[in-house]
């Protein structure tokens, strides 16, 4: 990776992620042309509106071109505005031009946390995870043909994310991105009890690991790590010429990933334009 | 994308970023504290508060700033009062480098007091130790004609010179307030100044300041007719070799994002470990 390509390696992490997470929501936006989502593209940036009762207009990839696309931020605020959505979102990349502090500024957003971006050079070999997988879990790719099974996966990983049963449109949203034929997708499984998802998607040789979380009574026992491991199998057998993978600072997660050999290569910011309070608040 | 074990930052970086964080504030109060002993007409100050460092002061100084706060624990609102007096007493704007690690709550309060982003840093750092790539090279290889030099710092005629050069390497008609920043760097007594000639000539400089076995890399710089042949890079190489045989298992160096620093930085093998925000309180 030359020295020198810190923004132009930037902008083809940012649009290979926002080009597969664009992807799946279109998927499921053709299937439900009424559900009030979109997706709208400018060069490398990307402003998502999301599906009801999803309530969170999410930006990518401003000022990656040059000056931030001030418009497309504006036709997005105001967008949301109209769909009566809770908040706008962004996420700022470091490499991003400098205009973007008195965009941001004169809008009123505000930091809301940090993420970090990792990469790691598919000719690294990943030592096996350290911690060996308990004799009652097994690892399983996912069939794309296995409807109800991708369904159940889809299930755990909302439970696994929001620590809870998640909500049908979410469910539904996992399930058409890990349906997604750019997508190898893999379950951890304790009988037939799904506790465990892990997915790659790969667009233009980068490798973008994704989707994937434990459901909360099995986490601490290395799943994730097993299903990365399984993860990383699937892309040495294919043309990636890099990998990527998101974490968010101080984590076990973060852990686990520098533990993959990952490194970071910039931390985003995640700064929040709040429109209204949410509902039940 | 480097393989060597040597040039690839430990795991935790959590961990390492509070260590770099503590070494680079430690430096930095350490050169404002000495400097003001030196200068009694002189308002800078360099005091620890809530387990970060607080240095203020000297008017415009890019020195004057907040870091390492929140790292180790919550940052409570009786520490952010001191630390906002201490930067208007002395006419400056409150500034604080926010660490990706720092106490989440520490933004949104930062928020509350009417603080904003105003710009980006990148903390990197490269492990130090045996069998290193340095090992395989001289400080000035790759560079012909480059001598890499440790500095006495009590030899005032090459200070002197040493001081307008790095001054003039990052402004060719530097402001007072520049080369007053460069001389309080150099004349650190924690520091470490380095020489670089190209044919005999002071081409640049930079420092070092080993603390806590973690070798901060700073204020290097080099002038516009010499670039673009290894000297900045024979300049880090000299520095890491200083810092590792005196002991430094890390080193470590903060830049722009995309900037000049960041790419001769990649080259040395440093890997990024922490972004910063820098929050600042425009109100005051």
């Amino acid at each position: 990776m030359s020295p020198a390509s810190s923004l132009d390696l930037a902008r083809r992490l940012e649009t290979a992620e926002t080009l597969i997470e664009a992807d799946a929501l279109e998927s499921w936006l053709r299937a439900h042309p009424d559900s009030g989502g979109r997706v709208v593209r400018q060069g490398h940036a990307r402003v998502m509106h999301g599906a009801r009762p999803d309530d969170i207009t999410r930006v990518w990839g401003l000022g990656l071109d040059g000056p931030p696309e001030i418009d497309l931020l504006d036709d997005a605020i105001a967008e949301a505005r109209r769909r009566d959505d809770r908040k706008v979102t962004f996420e700022w990349n470091p490499y991003a031009h400098t205009d973007l502090f008195r965009v941001m500024e004169e809008r009123g957003f505000q930091i809301q946390e940090f993420t970090n971006c990792y990469v790691r050079d598919p000719a690294h070999q990943p030592d096996p995870p350290a911690r060996p997988l308990a004799a009652t879990l097994r690892i399983e790719p996912i069939d794309l043909d296995d409807t109800p099974f991708i369904e159940v996966c889809a299930q755990a990983w909302g439970h696994g994310i929001l620590g809870r049963p998640a909500p049908d449109w979410l469910v539904q949203v996992a399930r058409q991105a890990i349906a997604q034929p750019c997508r190898a997708s893999f379950a951890a499984l304790e009988g037939g009890r799904v506790v465990g998802v892990g997915t790659v998607a790969q667009l233009d040789g980068v490798a973008f690991y994704g989707i994937a979380s434990t459901i909360p009574s099995h986490r601490g026992l290395g799943i994730q790590s097993h299903l990365l491991h399984a993860r990383t199998r699937n892309v040495r057998q294919t043309g990636a010429d890099i990998e990527t993978i998101g974490s968010d600072p101080g984590t076990v997660s973060q852990r686990n990933v520098e533990r993959a050999g990952f490194r970071c290569i910039y931390t985003k910011q995640i700064v929040k334009k709040v429109l209204r309070a949410k509902r039940d608040e | 994308m480097g393989t060597d074990d040597t040039s690839q930052v430990p795991l935790g970086s959590a961990s390492l970023a509070r260590r770099l964080g503590a070494a680079n504030g430690a430096g930095m109060a350490d050169c404002a504290r000495c400097w003001a002993a030196d200068h009694p007409e002189s308002d800078l100050i360099g005091v620890e508060l809530a387990g970060g460092w607080i240095i203020a002061g000297d008017g415009v100084s890019p020195l004057a700033r907040a870091v390492g706060l929140g790292l180790g624990a919550p940052l409570d609102d009786q520490s952010l009062d001191t630390l906002e007096s201490i930067f208007i007493e002395r006419g400056q704007k409150p500034r604080i480098d926010v660490s990706a690690y720092a106490d989440p709550a520490l933004m949104k309060t930062l928020a509350e007091r009417g603080y904003k982003p105003s710009e980006f840093k990148g903390v990197n750092a490269r492990r130090l130790g045996p069998n290193d790539p340095i090992d395989h090279a001289s400080p000035g290889e790759g560079a012909e004609g480059v001598e890499i030099t440790r500095v006495d710092r009590h030899d005032q005629d090459t200070v002197d010179r040493l001081v307008d050069v790095m001054s003039r390497a990052f402004n060719p008609d530097p402001p007072d307030w520049l080369v007053r920043v460069t001389r309080q760097g150099v004349k650190q007594p924690s520091a470490e100044v380095f020489a670089a000639r190209v044919d005999g000539d002071l081409a640049g400089g930079g420092c070092l300041c080993v603390v806590d076995k973690v070798g901060m890399l700073y204020s290097g710089g080099v002038l516009e007719r010499h670039r673009r042949r290894g000297v900045q890079s024979a300049l880090i190489r000299g520095r890491l070799m200083w810092a590792r045989d005196r002991g430094a298992d890390v080193a470590g160096i903060t830049s722009m994002p995309g900037g000049p620093t960041e790419r001769n930085a990649r080259r040395a093998g440093f890997s990024l470990v922490d972004t910063q925000i820098v929050m600042t309180r425009e109100d005051t």
